[in-house]
């Protein structure tokens, strides 16, 4: 579908009538019309005045107060209180038809600074020439042509704002897309065909069954045929929705493969290598830290106190000196034997030592310095031990607990020094390291892991249900030939007809289901070439466009592998690239549906409407783009703003415009230096921003401008 | 049999020893190697034991037995001969416990009050610091170290 004239009259920023006569090229010149237009004249006006026309609704809304918003303020202004039109009109060009048709809204003042909506209505010209007039559309009949003309779902790629929907399209990889390809495959005809001849094979089945009911062999073969028949349709059910699952799931593992990508190109990784590495020693050096204070603690218990009691070396050592030199240390006789000498009364030398007796008062007198058998080990043991140079003394003790202290005390010391350096590079190295994007890329490749599992096991489901179905399908092929066996031997030949016929639908129904896998499944190849035909000839850098199997969205292919950064206006591009791709598919498939007698509307060329493509665009791929725009699409309305018309974008479009319109916009704000939003084309400068009157509201008037 | 008290003053420090069951830090296995310790220090205070003794509620007194097996027994002896000046009190094992006991007190007053509230690095230091004092010719002395 392209359009010949597109109106606006007191729509949004258009106040009055409007008109824009686009131009249509098929055979290899250009198309290309340029809007230019300063910031807010009006240029995303296009594209809801589009949405409306087609659908009766602006960014998938269509309520009262959004609709009543339609209608251009300063028109609104002027009406004083009473009620004002406003609409959008275009004359639309389908294969030889054409059609004018106009969408209209009415406003009147509501409640406070509120708009009340009267009516809204679809119109299209009826009569001949010089006598048209316009009629409503009864029964909603124009309504539905227009979305036949332009699937609500493939609106956004054909009517579109260039670096939106390369981030849809791309960056984002819009599931929406789907819809769109299901629209553009007319899927839903194929479907409803499907189903109609399975209603008809299920009635002809019924009515063969009734044809074979004297015949209790062939009505025998006839329902185990259609048994299995039934179940080999389960199964290829089956079959689908486990495929799809299956292209989900991968579809799910690309997706995260991406993410993954993305996140790895946020993470330092040698800075998290290093850090990762910083913490295991870090985590090292505290464990041992802790070890070695627990150590230092256990070694001054161990020093007993000892070391406290030095002083007291000398004088217990001179204590028990004297008592050696008084030979009582080590006791020459212990107080137990002289207890026991004095328990019998009579010293070995035959002394009486009975009580009272003077010997024994002596004999006592001397054991009170006698020692027993434990405390003259004791006293000597002592006595060893304060010896100073006694390898087993408390001097060497203390000697040897100090030098193990002073030991542990070092090593710590070292261990805390290390420690310190560890933290400050810990520091540092966190500071390089985006601990957000690291914990990310972890979640995301224990996603990604699952996603695998999940892709591995719908894969063996597949593979599973696919194996079934060659079995079903042999076991229907058997059991074919004993019905096609029955049917020659059965007596009863006037029902035959109704068996042919059946067996008629059902070869139809094998070719309608063949010819819908093989248009699904031979759609990537094409678009693929198609997007590569466009896109690797301007790519400054050897990178191919390819086009996902499972997902049929774009990506672009460096070196072998995947690009997941692009930028500069790649994106842009290969975003054009591929929905040009898609509208040249869309009318080659309605052209090969129609003629297999599959009924659909005629997708002849397409109209592109684009609104700001350069944005963020290096000038390499501004010329590109300005390069194969209008030669590629049939036909191009491109609405630029000020400050996309660079000088580079400026030097390689002028030649090939072949229509220039402005949007000459009279704003109410003053104090704009109107020279600065002047537009160069060719040897002219077209002012098209103007100050508005005292008391106007904003508002834009299209101008053709010469060229 | 005698025994030795754990003077109240040294319940603060009883964590610090593994035989209480605590999480640590531990400086001394039992008890028994506390007491000795705390005797030791308290000697070397050269303060006048406190006529008055409070023992501990949370732990019964430790048998000499005790001291002995952990190989304390002869320091015990030594503090007991160096603080009566004279052997004699060797031959009298209660004499030798009521000495280490007061002996112990003095030292748990110097080191417990604050023990409680020491990290484990704190005490280390507080303890390397004392017998830093008492061995003023040892590598101790040296070691130029800051363990907090």
């Amino acid at each position: 579908m392209t359009i010949q004239t597109l109106s606006f009259c007191n729509f949004l920023r258009f106040f009055e009538e409007s008109q824009l006569a686009l131009e249509y090229e098929n055979s290899g010149g250009s198309s290309l019309t340029l809007a230019l237009a300063p910031n807010d004249a009006g240029k995303t006006s296009v594209m809801r005045g589009l949405e409306f026309l087609f659908y009766g609704e602006v960014e998938g809304k269509s309520g009262e107060v959004t609709l009543a918003d339609l209608v251009n303020n300063e028109a609104f202004r002027l009406a004083k209180g009473k009620s004002v039109s406003g609409y959008v009109e275009a004359r639309l060009q389908s294969g030889d038809q054409s059609i004018a048709v106009r969408r209209e809204i009415c406003v009147a003042p509501g409640s406070g600074n509120q708009r009340r909506l009267i009516n809204q209505s679809l119109l299209h010209l009826v009569g001949s020439e010089g006598r048209e007039r316009w009629r409503p559309d009864d029964g909603g009949v124009i309504a539905h042509k227009l979305q036949r003309l332009v699937p609500r779902s493939l609106f956004d790629y054909f009517f579109f704002k260039g670096e939106e929907l390369a981030n849809a399209l791309i960056e984002k990889q819009d599931p929406k897309i789907k819809e769109g390809l299901t629209e553009l495959l007319h899927e839903d005809d194929w479907e409803a065909a499907i189903s109609d001849l399975e209603a008809l094979i299920r009635k002809l089945n019924s009515e063969c069954k009734e044809a074979s009911g004297k015949d209790d062999a062939l009505e025998s073969a006839l329902e185990k045929f259609t048994n299995a028949e039934e179940r080999e349709n389960k199964l290829k059910k089956d079959l689908e929705r486990a495929e799809k699952q299956y292209h989900l799931a991968e579809e799910e593992v690309g997706n995260l493969t991406r993410q993954i990508a993305e996140s790895v190109g946020k993470v330092d990784e040698a800075a998290a290598k290093q850090l990762a590495k910083t913490q295991v020693e870090l985590r090292n050096h505290n464990q041992r830290l802790d070890a070695a204070e627990q150590g230092l603690l256990s070694s001054i218990g161990a020093t007993r106190g000892l070391p406290f009691l030095k002083k007291a070396f000398h004088p217990v050592r001179e204590i028990l000196g004297d008592l050696r030199e008084q030979n009582l240390l080590p006791a020459d006789v212990s107080e137990g034997f002289i207890g026991r000498v004095l328990e019998k009364g009579v010293c070995m030398c035959g002394c009486d030592l009975s009580k009272g007796s003077k010997h024994r008062a002596e004999v006592e007198k001397f054991r009170a310095y006698s020692l027993s058998a434990e405390l003259n080990n004791d006293l000597f043991n002592l006595y060893n031990l304060l010896e100073a140079d006694s390898a087993k003394g408390f001097e060497n003790d203390i000697e040897q607990n100090l030098k193990s202290l002073d030991k542990s005390v070092e090593f710590i010391a070292d261990e805390r020094s290390t420690i310190k350096k560890l933290e400050t590079e810990e520091r540092a190295l966190k500071s390089r390291v985006d601990e957000a994007a690291q914990k990310r890329c972890n979640d995301l490749l224990m996603e990604q892991h699952k996603a695998i599992r999940n892709q591995t096991e719908q894969r063996a489901n597949v593979q599973e249900i696919r194996m079934r179905l060659q079995g079903a399908t042999n076991h229907k092929e058997q059991l074919r030939k004993e019905l096609n066996s029955a049917r020659l031997k059965t007596k009863h030949k006037g029902n035959e007809k109704v068996f042919e016929l059946r067996d008629l639908a059902s070869s139809v129904l094998e070719v309608l289901e063949a010819g819908l896998q093989g248009l699904k499944g031979s759609l990537h190849e094409p678009l693929e070439n198609t997007v590569s035909d466009l896109y690797d000839p301007v790519a400054k850098d050897g990178s191919e466009a390819k086009i996902s199997p499972s997902t049929l969205l774009p990506y672009i292919q460096k070196a072998g592998k995947r690009a997941t950064f692009l930028g500069g206006g790649q994106k842009q591009v290969l975003c054009l690239s591929y929905i040009i791709a898609l509208a040249q598919l869309r009318r080659d498939l309605n052209d090969s549906l129609r003629a297999l007698k599959i009924m659909v509307p005629k997708a002849d060329d397409q109209i592109f409407v684009m609104d700001s493509i350069f944005g963020q665009c290096e000038p390499e791929y501004q010329e590109a783009i300005c390069k194969f725009l209008p030669r590629k699409s049939g036909q191009t309305l491109l609405l630029l703003a000020r400050q996309q018309w660079s000088e580079t974008v400026r030097e390689s479009l002028e030649k090939q415009v072949s229509s220039l319109y402005g949007f000459e916009y009279q704003s109410p704000n003053s104090g704009y230096d109107e020279t600065k939003h002047q537009f160069p084309f060719r040897q002219k400068n077209h002012r098209l921003l103007r100050q508005a009157k005292d008391g106007q509201t904003a508002f834009t008037i299209i101008r053709k401008l010469s060229i | 049999m005698a025994a030795i008290r754990i003077p109240a003053s040294a319940e603060p420090l009883l964590p610090y020893c593994r035989s209480s069951g605590s999480n640590g830090p531990h400086v001394w296995e039992t008890y028994a190697d506390l007491v000795a310790f705390l005797a030791a220090y308290g000697y070397s205070q050269e303060l006048e034991p406190p006529d008055n003794f409070a023992a501990a509620k949370s732990t019964n007194p430790i048998d000499l037995a005790t001291f002995r097996n952990r190989g304390l027994y002869p320091q015990l002896l030594m503090i007991a001969i160096a603080a009566s000046r004279g052997w004699i009190v060797a031959k009298s094992p209660d004499e030798i416990c009521a000495i280490n006991e007061r002996y112990s007190e003095v030292g748990a007053r110097s080191l417990g009050p604050e023990a409680s509230e020491f990290p484990s690095s704190l005490i280390s230091a507080k303890l390397i610091g004392l017998l830093r004092e008492v061995n003023s010719g040892s590598c101790l002395q040296k070691t130029n170290f800051n363990l907090i």
